[in-house]
Order: C-alpha cells, then structure tokens, then sequence
C-alpha cells in the first residue's frame, strides 16, 4: 500500500498546482498534499473523513458537553491554518487527535481560570460555566465526568484517553505529546486520585467496590 | 478480585458506550461542516511572502509555456440536448432516457431509475456522483484525461475505460463489470484503493463488511480476494449479488442495466451529516410527501435534515406534525424546543420563539434542555422588546441556574 501511495503522490506533485480542482484524494498523503495546494475540496474531504473521530476524541475527554461542536470547529479551523507544519502526512490521524486533545486542554484550562477568577468583579469575569449537553447522560457518566472535572487536567486528559476512549499507552502519549514514562506517572496518578473522590458518588459505588487500597496500575504488564 | 485498573477499564467502555449511543443519534456535525468550509483559511506571514513569489514565478511560467503550448479548454457535457451544468442533477426515468456525453467522446448511460450529479468538470475530466442506480460509463483514453465517478462510499478513478457500474444505497451494495482497460476503486472495504483490470468484475458490500474480484467468462479462473475472508463467498466466474440480494430479486444489481429503480435513503444521508443532499432526495417527492410518509420517530430527523439543510418553513412543517401526530411523547415535547430554535435562530421571529421555549418548560419543566430553553426564552423576550418579561425570566434563572451558560445575559438584563 505504501508503494501504491507514493506512486499516487509522484503522480499528483507535478499536478497539484495546474490541476487543483481534480477531485480529492483518498489517502491521507495526498490528502495532506491536498490540502496544502489548497484543493477546493479538500477541506471538506478531511471534515467528512475525520469529523466522526476528533468529535469522538472530545466526548471522551469533555464529557457531556453542548460546547463540543464549538470545539470541532476549533479544531479544524486549527488544523487547515497549520496543515504545512505536519512533518509526516501519514500520520494525519494521529496528528488530528493531538490537535483535539490540546484543544480540549485549553478549554478546560480557561473554564478552571475562570473559576478562580470568580472571586472578580463582574464585569471581569471570563465566560461562563459549560453548558448542558443536548442529551441526557447517565447518572454514572455524570460522576465519572464530576470526578475528572476535579483532577488535574493533564491527568484528567491521560485517564479520559486510555479508560474512556480505550487508547493504547503510547497513543494516550502521543495524542498527549508527553513521553511514555510521562504518560504511565500521570496515569498511576490519575487512578488514586479518581478512585478517592469517586467514594464520594454514589452511582459509582458499584463500579469501584475495590477502593483506593489496591495498587494502581496503568494497564500495562511492563514497567 | 478484579484490579482497580480493570474496573477502571469497565467503566470507561460503559461510559464510552454511552456516548456513542448519543453520538448515534445526534446529527449536529453538519452544521459545524457548513462553518468549517467557509471560514477563510489564515495564512502566516511567512507564507504570504511565499506565496506572492510564488504567483509572480507562476506567472512568468505561464508566459513562458503559453509560447509553446495552448490552454485546454474545459470539457463540455449535455444531457440529451441540454448542456449540464456542474451541480446539476440528472435522472434516468424510462429506457432510452439521454446519455450523459462529454465533449472529450465520454459517455455515461444512466439505467432507468438511476440519478446522477455532475460534481465538477474540467479539462482533462470530471467528477459524476451517481446516488443510486447503474450506468454504463465510457471514457475516451485522452493522454492526462481523469475521471471519478462516486457511488456512495465508493470511488472509481478512470483514466481511459469502458465498465459497467451499480449502487444500491439500502444495503450499501456496489458493483463493477470491466470491458476495457485499467480502473481504481476504492472506500469502504476496499481502503485506499484496488486496481481493476480488463475482464475482471467487482461487488462489495459495506455492511457485510467484504468484496469480490472475479474474473468474467473463466471458469474458476477469478482472483478473488476478501477484507473478511469468513464472509467471501468462493470464487465466481460471474459477477453475482451477494446472499443480501435474495429477497429482492427486482433490485438485483447482477444486472445493472436493468436495475429498477431505487429508493435514495435520505436518512442515510442525513446521519453523514450531509443535510443539503438528503434533503434534496427528499424534495424529488416534494417535502410534504415526506412528511405524510414519515413514521413519528422518523418526524424528528426529517425536521432536523431541513433546519440543517436551511430550510426553516420545511422544519416546523415536520416538527408540528410530529407535535399532532407523536402527542405526548418526549420527541413531540422535544419538537417544541426544536420549533423555537427555528424561529429563534433561522427566521429572527423572537416573540414566536419565546411562545415555544415556555411551551417546552411547561411540558418538560425538569427535561434535560429546561435551562437552555430558560436562558434563551430570556434571549428571546430581550430581542422581541419585552425587558420586563426578559427581567422576570433573568430573576428565576439566577436563583435555579447562578452559574449557568447564560449567567452573563441574565445579570446584564438586571443592571439595565
């Protein structure tokens, strides 16, 4: 598939800029090739491709949330004004959900500031509070999601990736931009203290019938 | 005892589950796609000198080239006697309904019942999108000369060929008969692409999850080959339907050029989050033809396809009869939001918006939109010029909702 790729992407080259309004590609070289000649379809190609995934990636991490489409939004905006500063077009994926991740961060990072700055006058405080998601969620989604909201982000974010979306540790490192040692700390962290405050909620009582006693681990076999 | 990591684990897949089933049903994305597409990409500086040097090198280039070569004029295409335009819908209605031809000598021949839309053109080819139906395609071997055509999740790239081609959008069933030259085709099971050569025939299937390539007129002579080899059935001389064709015998794509014609799914469209074409699947029968068909829990997507698609008078036509017909039921009661926000955000009728928004808190005073629909009920009295009514509403929202989403509106409300 590789060879077949890079025959596609020795075809279009010389084509990209007298040709642009070709149909798009399919792969995601030629795409990322697309997108950075500009292609007039090529925006749309990468929103349909990718827009089930990076809204995928932000429930997981936001939880219920009616501001995730604001964040969809975000994200691709972000990642069409800095297409040309992805290193490898294989990797577009990959590259998608660090975009998403980080834009999560920021979020979630300006909601925590403006918490504090709270304590401002009025008309100095920043935007407010999430709103409600437009569906109703579980009363367990809503502990598992008050818990979180109390972590650290950074932890927040790792243990939202590898229990909640089910990542492998080195895609939770890679969509997080962190080392894997990093990522194994802040997740051994992120278990004891969700697995503290989720004594205090009782739709999660069942679920983590275990307690904090037992020895976290990040779900990994190796040190 | 099972280890705090796998508990862990379990919660997370429940909560994960969860949240699929609602992103399931939530067919918001479209809207953010529309947003997406037109904002203006920003270019960094750095790019912007870049780029002009770039236009000033193009155009000494182009200069030099003209001397030595002409521009390719774009390729015309008619329908019958009809110029087609790019954008331009086309429908096979009766056999010996006109053929699609390019000015280059290509060709499409729609089946009956089969629809088809030009989605670009150019000099060296174009881009047909058929929705549903079979076609006979053939296009001129011209040297550079590029052709797509797109069947649902599938793509066939051509550079100079004659094939046979069918798509059935109910079960997602694709079909390909090759008589001349080299195709690629790709989507869905067959990923970024399979080349298909002279004598070979294709069918896949997205929902079964599996395709086969079989060689035509050779006996156990096919190459076959299979995303799931569990579910390939064995090799076939002929390019058969797969078993999901049984039951409908008269949509057989085996035989496309006698493929009947077939029902667009609009509300498969519409979970792509591709509201303008669903709705324009609709509109072939005419919107409220739609409507009278459609069953209660079908009344809330079709309401949903026309806001998105904006078409906010189609919306409240579906979403009222979901309110007569679904009476009672949370989707009628969830209508009445939904009827709000039309008038609210597509037709600036505030007044009427507001009448909505307390229609759904007095049906569903504890649902989960009651304080989006409180907030934006005070939104709508401020901009309908009742600030007394906005106030009152303002008062009630800061003592149930202190830091709600439209905490900011409501405070604001109160200091004027």
């Amino acid at each position: 598939m590789a060879k077949k790729d890079s025959q596609a992407v020795a075809e279009l080259l010389p084509l990209r800029k007298s040709q642009s309004d070709l149909p798009a590609p399919e792969s995601d070289e030629l795409l990322v090739l697309s997108l950075r000649a500009r292609h007039p379809d090529a925006g749309t190609q990468l929103f349909d491709r990718y827009a089930p995934h990076v809204r995928r990636v932000l429930v997981r991490v936001m939880g219920p949330d009616s501001e995730i489409l604001d964040l969809v939004h975000d994200v691709f905006v972000t990642a069409l004004e800095s297409v040309n500063r992805l290193i490898d077009p294989k990797a577009l994926r990959a590259w998608l959900t660090q975009i998403a991740v980080f834009t999560a961060r920021a979020r979630i990072r300006r909601r925590v500031r403006g918490r504090i700055l709270r304590f401002l006058p009025f008309s100095e405080l920043p935007e407010p509070e999430l709103p409600p998601a437009d569906f109703e969620a579980s009363e367990a989604m809503q502990a598992v999601y008050r818990v979180l909201n109390a972590l650290d982000t950074d932890q927040r974010i790792a243990f939202a990736l590898r229990f909640v979306a089910g990542m492998e540790l080195t895609e939770v490192a890679a969509s997080c931009g962190v080392s894997l040692a990093t990522i194994k700390r802040r997740l051994s962290r992120s278990q004891i203290s969700f697995a503290t405050l989720a004594a205090g909620e009782p739709a999660l009582s069942e679920w983590l019938k275990l307690g904090v006693g037992n020895t976290p681990s990040t779900g990994d076999p190796t040190p | 005892m099972m280890a705090l990591a796998e508990r862990l684990q379990r919660l997370g897949r429940e909560v994960a589950a969860e949240q699929d089933r609602g992103l399931a049903q939530d067919l918001s994305l479209g809207s953010v796609r529309a947003r997406v597409i037109a904002q203006p990409v920003r270019r960094p500086l750095r790019a912007k000198l870049w780029a002009s040097v770039a236009v000033v090198a193009a155009a000494a280039a182009a200069v030099t080239v003209y001397g030595f070569s002409r521009p390719h004029a774009p390729l015309a295409a008619t329908f019958g006697d009809h110029p087609l335009a790019v954008g331009e819908w086309v429908s096979a209605t009766e056999p010996g309904t006109p053929h699609i031809r390019f000015s280059d000598g290509s060709e499409v021949v729609l089946s009956p019942g089969s629809r088809a839309r030009l989605a670009t053109l150019d000099s060296v080819g174009a881009h047909l999108v058929l929705e549903s139906g079979a076609a006979d395609v053939r296009v001129t071997p011209n040297h550079g000369a590029r052709y797509r055509v797109s069947l649902g999740p599938f793509a066939v790239d051509v550079t100079g060929t004659r094939f046979d081609v069918g798509f059935r959008p109910s079960d997602e069933l694709f079909t390909l008969t090759l008589h001349e030259g080299k195709v690629v085709v790709s989507g869905c099971v067959l990923g970024e692409g399979r080349t298909l050569l002279a004598g070979e025939s294709l069918s896949a299937s997205c929902r079964a999850g599996h395709f086969e390539i079989s060689a035509l007129g050779a006996e156990g002579a096919g190459r076959s080959a299979s995303a799931a080899p569990q579910l390939a059935p064995a090799p076939s001389a002929v390019v058969e339907a797969p078993d999901t064709n049984a039951d409908e015998p008269g949509h057989s794509l085996a035989q496309p050029r006698e493929a009947a014609a077939v029902v667009p799914s609009w509300q498969s469209l519409s979970g792509q989050g591709r509201f303008a074409d669903a709705y324009s699947v609709i509109a072939i029968d005419g919107f409220e033809a739609a409507v009278s068909r459609a069953s209660v829990a079908e009344l809330a997507l079709l309401g949903d396809t026309a806001r998105f698609a904006g078409k906010p008078a189609d919306a409240l036509t579906a979403y009222q009869a979901l309110r007569s017909r679904g009476a009672g039921s949370s989707a009628a009661k969830q209508a009445a939001f939904s009827i709000a926000r039309v008038h609210f955000d597509q037709r600036a009728a505030y007044a009427e918006a507001a009448r909505w928004f307390r229609t759904y808190l007095a049906e569903q005073p504890g649902g989960p939109l009651a304080r989006e629909a409180e907030g934006r009920l005070m939104e709508s009295l401020s901009r309908a010029g009742d600030r007394l009514g906005a106030r009152k509403v303002a008062e009630g929202y800061l003592a149930k909702y202190p830091h709600g989403p439209h905490e900011r509106v409501a405070r604001q409300l109160l200091l004027r």
